[in-house]
């Protein structure tokens, strides 16, 4: 990071294009925390959108034609669908926590704010990608079940419920990375411009 | 390759798919809701219960009304008071090829090519049929109307204008534009390849007359199945494994069928006809091929036969308790001949196919279970016709699906 009379000046973009970089971490380590962060927030919220979609499409696919010749799983299979649903409710609400952790950024940093930007960027990406691809995998998951689900209960409804438990417990991946995502933004905070 | 419809369906954007692996999560992209309607027809097979209500029944009009109350209710509502049994059989498998004709329409590449794969057996025996009926001047209208509902294409009334002894302006005319063109293509192609070049046209006529329609339809159906092997190896795994698995089987039995049927024909098992005649009949596929193929092609007796399948058990026990075809004596009502055995395992092998998701083996396996649904009906309702005891073994003989 350029240090300009002990202070550091963002979003200097001619300072930035003109630049030599002799190595990729003078590269990576010019990239704005802001970035990391947005792409953070992108990441969670896309990809566990990304799996929810997967999964719905899965499971929707196989009910549609269940039901053609078993109506009656209609109403109770849609819990998968709800379950699929619920994944990408959780990218949802990790991306709004994310979002309120972001502050407009001051002008000027002292070093000690910069520390602490960057390392809540850093935080905030690889936080959203922790809870972006768990959720990803968990919402494919859930779609897979989902469709065994349907068709095993157009076969014999007793087995619905037992393959509802497998279900379970594979939505329980989602809310695995969402927590650990809540617990790897606990210190990051970004300095705000009122300082 | 000679065989053009895997090259029509080849090229198209399923083969950048093919580079990922069509498994669970991309199954359902494409065939998600066919796959679960032929899963949601399974519950429509005939339990074990209603086939003992069967062969309670007392006349085919008890027959039908025990029918009525299962899956096939809506196809036999409206019979008047003499049901026979050839109604019978059209009606079922009138409710068959209905559903297939739903579930081709709503498919999409590469499972429209399997479907249309699967029924190009039946085409084949259609057009056999019907090629030798407009032969034997029977009438054309009574031709199509017992044409097996499976493999009806629109060209197939088209064989009418065409005199069926020129087989190869029946070939130009009417059979290039269908969809089992190649097979006819390639069978011509064999035919004048094993004759001279100096022989002229009219013997060439002649010797197309006097083909035999079994000859015919076994090749076509030997290629058939080589085409829809090599169709198959380009599906996805799950269903390349099923697939193989059942058509290596199902080539098998052809090869078994074909030299135990010839056993006792003179003319087929002479020296010179068993490497040409015999060899063209066999499919070039199966657990037999090309391992035992030497030995099969030198069998005369059923000792022979027996011996050369001896490396492989399930064909060995299938063998072991057969009929001798050149002893006529032995056969008999309560005999397990060949047929029996191989639908036996064969029903065993396409319930398996149910046990595993996102395959097209499924639609093969039903097709076929239901077929045999419908051979087991028509079979309890000969018996009930013929008001057989009910301590005749044939009673037994039909085949359930999904038992353990």
């Amino acid at each position: 990071q350029r240090r300009v009379h002990g202070e550091y000046i963002f979003f200097d973009q001619l300072e930035l294009m003109s630049t030599n970089y002799t190595s990729y971490s003078q590269l990576f380590g010019d990239i704005s925390p802001y970035a990391w962060a947005n792409m953070g927030i992108a990441l969670s919220l896309g990809l566990s959108i990304v799996g929810a979609a997967w999964g719905i499409f899965i499971t929707g696919a196989s009910l549609l034609g269940a039901s053609v010749k078993a109506p009656r799983i209609r109403s109770k299979n849609l819990i998968s669908v709800i379950f699929c649903e619920a994944v990408a409710i959780y990218g949802l609400i990790f991306a709004i926590i994310l979002s309120g952790r972001l502050q407009t950024p001051p002008m000027t940093m002292s070093p000690s704010q910069l520390a602490q930007a960057t390392f809540s960027g850093y935080s905030l990406f690889w936080a959203g990608v922790s809870v972006g691809v768990s959720n990803f995998a968990c919402g494919i998951c859930v779609g897979v079940t989902g469709s065994g689900c349907a068709l095993a209960d157009a076969q014999t409804p007793e087995t619905f419920v037992k393959v509802l438990i497998i279900e379970i417990f594979g939505s329980a991946l989602g809310l695995f990375g969402l927590i650990v995502g809540i617990i790897q933004i606990g210190s990051a905070y970004f300095p705000s411009a009122k300082q | 390759s000679e065989m053009c419809i895997r090259d029509r369906y080849m090229g198209s954007k399923i083969k950048i798919i093919k580079f990922f692996v069509m498994d669970l999560t991309f199954f359902a992209i494409n065939d998600g809701y066919v796959e679960a309607i032929i899963r949601g027809l399974r519950a429509g097979f005939l339990t074990p219960d209603v086939y003992e209500a069967l062969k309670g029944t007392n006349s085919l009009q008890d027959f039908k009304t025990v029918l009525e109350d299962t899956d096939y209710g809506p196809y036999l509502g409206s019979e008047i008071q003499n049901v026979s049994i050839s109604v019978l059989r059209s009606r079922l498998k009138r409710k068959l090829a209905d559903e297939f004709s739903y579930i081709q329409g709503q498919c999409v590449e590469p499972l429209a090519t399997f479907l249309r794969l699967m029924q190009s057996q039946y085409m084949i025996d259609n057009i056999v049929n019907i090629i030798e009926g407009v032969k034997n001047r029977v009438d054309f209208d009574y031709l199509i109307s017992q044409a097996d509902p499976l493999g009806v294409f629109p060209e197939l009334k088209a064989i009418k204008s065409v005199d069926p002894e020129n087989y190869s302006e029946l070939y130009s005319t009417v059979l290039i534009d269908t969809p089992v063109g190649p097979y006819f293509m390639k069978f011509l192609e064999n035919v004048m390849e094993a004759l001279n070049e100096n022989i002229s046209i009219n013997e060439i006529q002649a010797l197309f007359r006097d083909i035999q329609p079994e000859f015919i339809r076994t090749s076509l159906k030997k290629m058939w199945l080589e085409d829809f092997y090599e169709f198959c190896q380009q599906m996805n795994p799950i269903t390349k494994e099923f697939m193989e698995d059942i058509l290596k089987f199902e080539a098998d039995c052809k090869t078994i069928q074909v030299i135990y049927n010839s056993i006792g024909n003179k003319e087929l098992s002479s020296a010179a006809n068993r490497s040409s005649k015999r060899k063209q009949l066999c499919p070039s596929l199966g657990y037999l091929y090309p391992d035992v193929d030497k030995d099969i092609a030198n069998v005369t007796t059923i000792e022979g036969l027996r011996d050369a399948v001896r490396h492989i058990q399930q064909y060995r026990e299938m063998l072991r308790d057969v009929p001798d075809p050149l002893k006529r004596e032995e056969f008999s009502a309560d005999v397990r001949g060949l047929d029996d055995m191989m639908y036996e395992e064969e029903v065993r092998k396409y319930s398996l196919a149910f046990e595993e998701q996102a395959h097209y083996a499924v639609f093969y396996a039903y097709m076929k279970l239901k077929e045999q649904e419908i051979r087991n009906v028509i079979w309890l309702a000969e018996m009930v016709a013929r008001k057989l005891p009910r301590s005749n073994k044939g009673w037994n003989k039909i085949l359930i699906p999904f038992q353990p």
